[in-house]
């Protein structure tokens, strides 16, 4: 069946919805990569032989991540008119325990994070009721989601479904509210009206320099191009940000509903998303979605008779962080090396094979169908004058849990570290933060109260990047971490402008010089110039940023590198 | 190049659309079917659709996902990610070298293993992670990395 207009959405929701909460019971397995690397296949087998040994009848779903990553592999299992029971640390030795759970109606107390007794989307709108009246003495001793700050103080919006629903089954998504802002969009919005949403929305970019979505989209608009393309930048090279990875995993259809959108907007016919090589998962479920779409009619010749025509295609790069740049990544795309192009012309002017260009981050483009649904106003109502909206931050280091989780813009820092990583692991204290991959500075622990947002950040001298946060305790050799850094640029550095290509060489030199105990004032020095020089000079971003880790060190950590310099 | 590997580099080229933008997607094919890129096959490849050679090596060395000589049958990716750094996994690297006495980037003699650092391989949460072919091993000490590696001998 192809879908033709909103109210045929309907019928695939009911079905999804039935799937989602059915009249048996479900148990649900956390399998993105997260949860495969703590063994959560091995934990749906063991699931599954219990299920026959016992005899007795569940679906068993793989789903997403629902950002608990320090406690994989999370089970879950919903039974008819009975909340849903979240359990972690679920390892193959637990799978009796947890099927012998659905005959007896007694949950597995030792391993029960939470209990769930409806699931509601971000607006509140769509919803899933589990339980059936009040829950009941058996369930008292399990801490209820609402209750648990883990997810009452996140504001779940672009991730309101990763790890409830089935990556793989386009039903589950659309019960959810999946695709009615593309059948609101395509039936009943003009591009222009759109793309004013998106601008009052105030929207800025998630993957790092934060430009306005709306002020881009609407600059391809009006550029001339007999073709047009929208990419969907997901090359995430950061060495410690998987959540956008995890994302894709769990919830595909969302990018990809994003992306048709602002291929509507921009007047593209074609799209690709741009991922990491390694994404091998990611991009699985990104093609079982796209041909889902597919089939429907929600992606190929005339969407909803709308006249509007649009093809989806996904390409894996080939390892190079410097690819997250739009202008590298797009030489990447057209089968060059991934060396940044010069601009201007931007990629809205002159992008993918020379044609007008959107590139976006994943992570703004699954904004998108949330603004279309409730308007740029309703969306801006969130987050602070700098960045409106919510961020998803992957938060890991010295933390007791590692994490991944979504926050209205302007929480501050170390709420984010207290709340869902509850600290450093083992009560030591906070030395210094990182946000923003490499290229954000090394930050001390009294600048903990900083805001997450663009402008807050950038004050403290870092960046909001794609939004990692790392956690550093008093053990961390700050000199140390810094020579990692500028390491990590000098292996991934693409060799086309001198500055880069030679500063970042010169900068590790330097950082060795002082790690090995002959460092002088001089070099110091020297490092500061080099790090104006190579923001002045350097082609991209990663050059200008490159000498940001070790140029942050020396400012933030005045006393950790003298007892490192030469003794005169 | 013999018949055989040219009529997969073939099937390989007509599963990607004619032009320029194919050459990243096949090579990784190439490099999934053979371990490796060989010499012969950039060139045939670079023949094939017809670009310069210079720009398909250049391609070919350009990306780290791609290797000119070929792997070892057991691939140990230790991740010298952030958070793995943090958690010693230069330690880590440092004794899976010594162990099985090659660098990063190489082959052990009887081809039985490479070794690679990759940037984070996306389980920050089990840092510090390597991984051996599809088998990921979580929070890893030094000690246990060598246990690890006696498995797959």
């Amino acid at each position: 069946m192809k879908i033709k207009k909103p109210e045929d959405l309907r019928k695939i929701k009911t079905r999804g919805m039935i799937l989602l909460s059915p009249d048996t019971a479900r148990i649900t397995v956390g399998t993105a990569t997260c949860g495969n690397a703590r063994g959560a296949e091995k934990t749906v087998n063991a699931i599954k032989r219990e299920l026959k040994r016992q005899g007795v009848k569940a679906d068993v779903v793989k789903v997403g991540c629902n950002g608990m990553c320090y406690a994989e592999p999370i089970v879950e299992v919903i039974r008819s008119g009975k909340p849903r029971i979240t359990y972690g640390y679920a390892g193959v030795d637990r799978a009796a325990d947890i099927v012998k759970s659905l005959s007896t109606g007694k949950p597995v107390e030792d391993i029960a994070l939470l209990r769930h007794d409806e699931h509601k989307t971000a607006d509140g709108i769509e919803s899933v009721k589990y339980s059936k009246g009040r829950p009941g003495r058996t369930y008292s001793g399990i801490k209820d989601y609402n209750k648990c700050d883990f997810f009452k103080k996140q504001k779940k919006l672009v991730s309101r479904n990763a790890g409830t629903i089935n990556p793989e089954s386009m039903d589950e998504y659309i019960a959810l509210g999946g695709y009615s802002a593309l059948a609101k969009a395509l039936t009943s919005m003009k591009p222009e009206q759109i793309i004013n949403e998106v601008k009052t929305s105030r929207l800025r970019g998630r993957g790092g320099a934060g430009f306005p979505a709306g002020l881009k989209w609407e600059a391809c608009r009006r550029a001339d191009g007999e073709k047009k393309y929208i990419v969907c930048n997901g090359s995430e090279g950061d060495p410690e940000i998987g959540m956008h990875r995890s994302f894709l995993e769990s919830d595909p259809h969302a990018v990809i509903e994003g992306i048709i959108l602002a291929g509507y907007c921009i007047e593209a016919q074609e799209g690709y998303i741009y991922l990491n090589d390694r994404y091998v998962l990611a991009s699985e479920r990104v093609k079982t979605a796209i041909r889902q779409a597919e089939k429907i009619g929600l992606l190929g010749k005339n969407i909803m008779s709308s006249g509007f025509s649009f093809s989806l295609k996904v390409k894996r790069g080939g390892g190079a962080y410097v690819c997250g740049e739009e202008t590298a990544l797009l030489n990447s795309l057209e089968g060059s090396i991934g060396e940044p192009r010069t601009r201007p012309p931007f990629p809205v002017e002159k992008g993918l094979f020379g044609m007008p260009t959107v590139v976006n981050n994943l992570e703004t483009l699954a904004n998108i169908p949330l603004i279309v649904e409730h308007g740029g106003k309703w969306f801006a109502e969130t987050g602070t004058p700098s960045g409106r909206g919510t961020k998803i931050v992957a938060l890991s280091g010295n933390v007791s849990q590692t994490c991944w989780v979504e926050v209205p813009l302007g929480t501050k820092v170390d709420d984010i570290i207290k709340t869902f990583g509850r600290g450093t692991a083992n009560g030591k204290r906070i030395k210094a933060f990182q946000t923003g991959g490499p290229s954000g500075g090394i930050l001390p622990a009294r600048l903990l109260k900083t805001k997450l947002d663009y402008d807050s950040l950038a004050r403290a001298g870092t960046l909001l990047g794609s939004g990692g946060l790392l956690v550093m305790d008093e053990d961390t050799d700050i000199i140390c971490m810094a020579r990692f850094l500028t390491e990590f640029f000098a292996d991934e550095s693409c060799g086309k402008c001198t500055s880069c290509r030679e500063g970042v060489k010169r900068l590790l030199d330097l950082i060795d010089t002082i790690a090995e105990g002959c460092g002088t004032e001089d070099h110091l020095n020297i490092i500061k110039r080099m790090d104006k020089a190579m923001r002045d000079t350097s082609f991209c971003a990663l050059g200008k940023t490159a000498a940001a880790p070790i140029a942050s060190v020396i400012k933030h950590f005045p006393g950790d590198v003298k007892k490192r310099m030469l003794k005169q | 190049m013999d018949e055989g590997t040219k009529t997969i580099i073939d099937k390989l080229i007509k599963k990607h659309k004619p032009g320029e933008n194919a050459v990243v997607s096949i090579f990784q094919d190439v490099q999934e079917q053979q371990g490796y890129l060989s010499e012969d096959a950039i060139r045939y490849v670079s023949e094939k659709l017809e670009i310069p050679v210079s720009r398909a090596f250049s391609v070919a060395t350009f990306y780290s996902a791609f290797s000119l000589t070929p792997l070892g049958r057991n691939r140990v990716h230790v991740c010298l990610g952030t958070a793995c750094h943090i958690k010693g996994a230069d330690n880590i690297a440092g004794r899976i070298s010594r162990q099985l006495k090659i660098k990063p980037g190489e082959t052990t003699g009887d081809r039985k293993f490479s070794l690679h650092k990759v940037r984070c391989l996306g389980c920050c949460a089990l840092a510090p992670v390597v991984k051996v072919n599809d088998d990921t091993y979580a929070g890893v000490s030094q000690d246990q990395v060598v246990s690890v590696l006696e498995k797959y001998r």
